[in-house]
């Protein structure tokens, strides 16, 4: 079992690293193309809403900026998810390979980008004279946030087999997503944190890094029991079909 | 005996329909009509050769070969009997696969290495030897692009050779997989390297079109047609049996 896992955990990385060469490969820009999506998004929204929605938060571009990087996290690796089994068909068909590697490997790959995120919300903490040392904090959260985005990855990759239009569906769900979610507002609504699991993630790490709130124990363990759940439900349900993978590709 | 298989079976649906959009795979589910309309690849094969052996399966394209070693593989499920297999497993279809182009030699030796099962230091022992043996030496650090097709051929058979040996898999399965579209000179030296794999006293089971070599290597041939074994025993017989009826 453990040498399993080890094969699997070798595999996922050695796919993962080629992978982010492949994609910061052949442009000067390299992984800045990584950051300029949230950046991007970032400079708009401050643009637009800095001085009317986001002028009643505090430290509203903190505030943002922590939005857009966990939730640009969230859809990278999920919308990547939709296809990578069809994409991988050639591997599948060709080989005994555990497919769960696939999946595992694009998270991987996200986090290596995710990293290059950190950085520039390190500066930016530093800019408004927060402590880094919060940030640390950031550590504990983010590995169940794995955990939710990878529960969810799971269940798309397998769902994804059966449905050509899936990715097109994703895409759909997660823009209305972005605006369910507090993102760019402040939102405290009990119902939306109960629903929406991005949010009570969101609440968490603001709460806890920008503004040094303890949130609650309440939704701390929600978030905790909701992504651990999506992990176990979405690992099963993909460990359920993935013998069948190879026929329906 | 590393490998038993009793009465095993594989069907299709024929009336599947490969990954509709979303709307479609709704209707289909809430139309209720059973559609169904399977078909049997193969049925009723029982195959236990003793260990060590090589075994060759010939017949004609459609009659269920690839399909077998699948099963035999993992990678397709039996739909019936039992399918049982001791030891570590190797599966070799062709050579090439999961190479990526824009990547250098070295990247892809650790790529493939890791498809085929090994983990990363194995690969670093070994990597001094699939370089050797592809006489790529100069080209480590250039991207897999600029390779000619034979370069690729090279590559890749040599590291799948040297991975594959580095397992020494109890049970190694074929399928097509003996030709490496290179020159004369690096041709013999993969047939010799190939050879060497196969007489390392796993069970072999190499399916081929190409009889001459199924009669050199193999022990003992099944020949297949329809989904039915139609003759089974030593090469020779087999493969003149065959020969006789398609001539």
């Amino acid at each position: 079992m453990t040498e399993s896992w080890q094969k699997v955990s070798g595999l996922s990385w050695t796919l993962a690293k080629a992978n982010f060469k492949l994609r910061t490969e052949g442009s000067y820009l390299g992984v800045l193309w990584y950051l300029l999506d949230p950046v991007l998004l970032f400079a708009i929204l401050i643009y637009v809403f800095g001085s009317n929605l986001g002028a009643s938060i505090k430290f509203y571009p903190l505030y943002l900026i922590w939005g857009l990087v966990m939730f640009n996290f969230f859809t990278t690796v999920t919308s990547q998810a939709t296809s990578v089994i069809v994409n991988n068909a050639l591997f599948i068909k060709s080989m005994k390979i555990r497919s769960e590697v696939l999946v595992v490997s694009i998270l991987l790959q996200t986090i290596f980008s995710h990293l290059f995120e950190i950085i520039v919300l390190v500066a930016l903490t530093v800019y408004f004279g927060a402590s880094l040392l919060s940030l640390l904090i950031y550590l504990p959260i983010f590995i169940f946030f794995c955990a939710l985005t990878l529960g969810i990855s799971f269940f798309l990759a397998a769902f994804g087999v059966y449905v050509s239009d899936l990715n097109n569906v994703w895409k759909f769900f997660t823009q209305a997503l972005f605006f369910a979610t507090p993102i760019f507002y402040a939102s405290a609504k009990p119902l939306i944190l109960l629903l929406n699991p991005l949010a009570s993630f969101l609440a968490i790490t603001r709460g806890l890094i920008i503004y040094h709130e303890w949130p609650g124990l309440k939704i701390i363990s929600l978030s905790a029991i909701t992504s651990v759940l999506a992990l176990f439900v979405g690992w099963y349900l993909f460990s359920l079909v993935k013998n069948k993978f190879a026929e329906n590709l | 005996m590393r490998i038993n298989l009793q009465g095993v079976g594989k069907k299709f649906n024929l009336n599947f329909k490969k990954r509709e959009g979303i709307l479609a795979r709704l209707l289909s589910v809430f139309s209720l009509s059973k559609n169904t309309n399977d078909f049997w690849v193969f049925r009723g094969i029982d195959f236990t050769p003793a260990d060590g052996q090589i075994v060759g399966i010939i017949g004609r394209n459609g009659s269920g070969k690839s399909t077998l070693l699948r099963v035999l593989a993992g990678i397709y499920q039996a739909d019936e009997g039992t399918v049982k297999l001791k030891g570590q497993v190797a599966y070799l279809t062709g050579f090439g696969q999961g190479l990526m182009p824009k990547l250098t030699m070295r990247e892809n030796i650790y790529l493939v290495g890791s498809l085929l099962g090994l983990g990363q230091k194995e690969i670093k022992q070994r990597f001094a030897e699939i370089v050797e043996f592809s006489e790529l030496g100069e080209y480590i650090e250039t991207p897999v692009y600029k390779f000619s097709s034979g370069m690729v051929s090279r590559l890749s058979f040599s590291t799948t050779i040297f991975c594959l040996k580095h397992r020494n898999p109890d049970i190694l399965l074929i399928d097509e997989a003996l030709e490496a579209g290179t020159d004369l000179n690096f041709r013999n030296k993969a047939l010799n390297k190939m050879e060497e794999i196969l007489l390392t006293g796993a069970n072999v089971v190499l399916v081929s079109h190409d009889l001459v070599m199924i009669e050199k290597y193999c022990h003992d041939v099944i020949w297949l047609d329809k989904g039915k074994i139609v003759k089974q025993g030593p090469a020779s017989e087999v493969v003149e049996a065959y020969v006789k009826v398609n001539e």
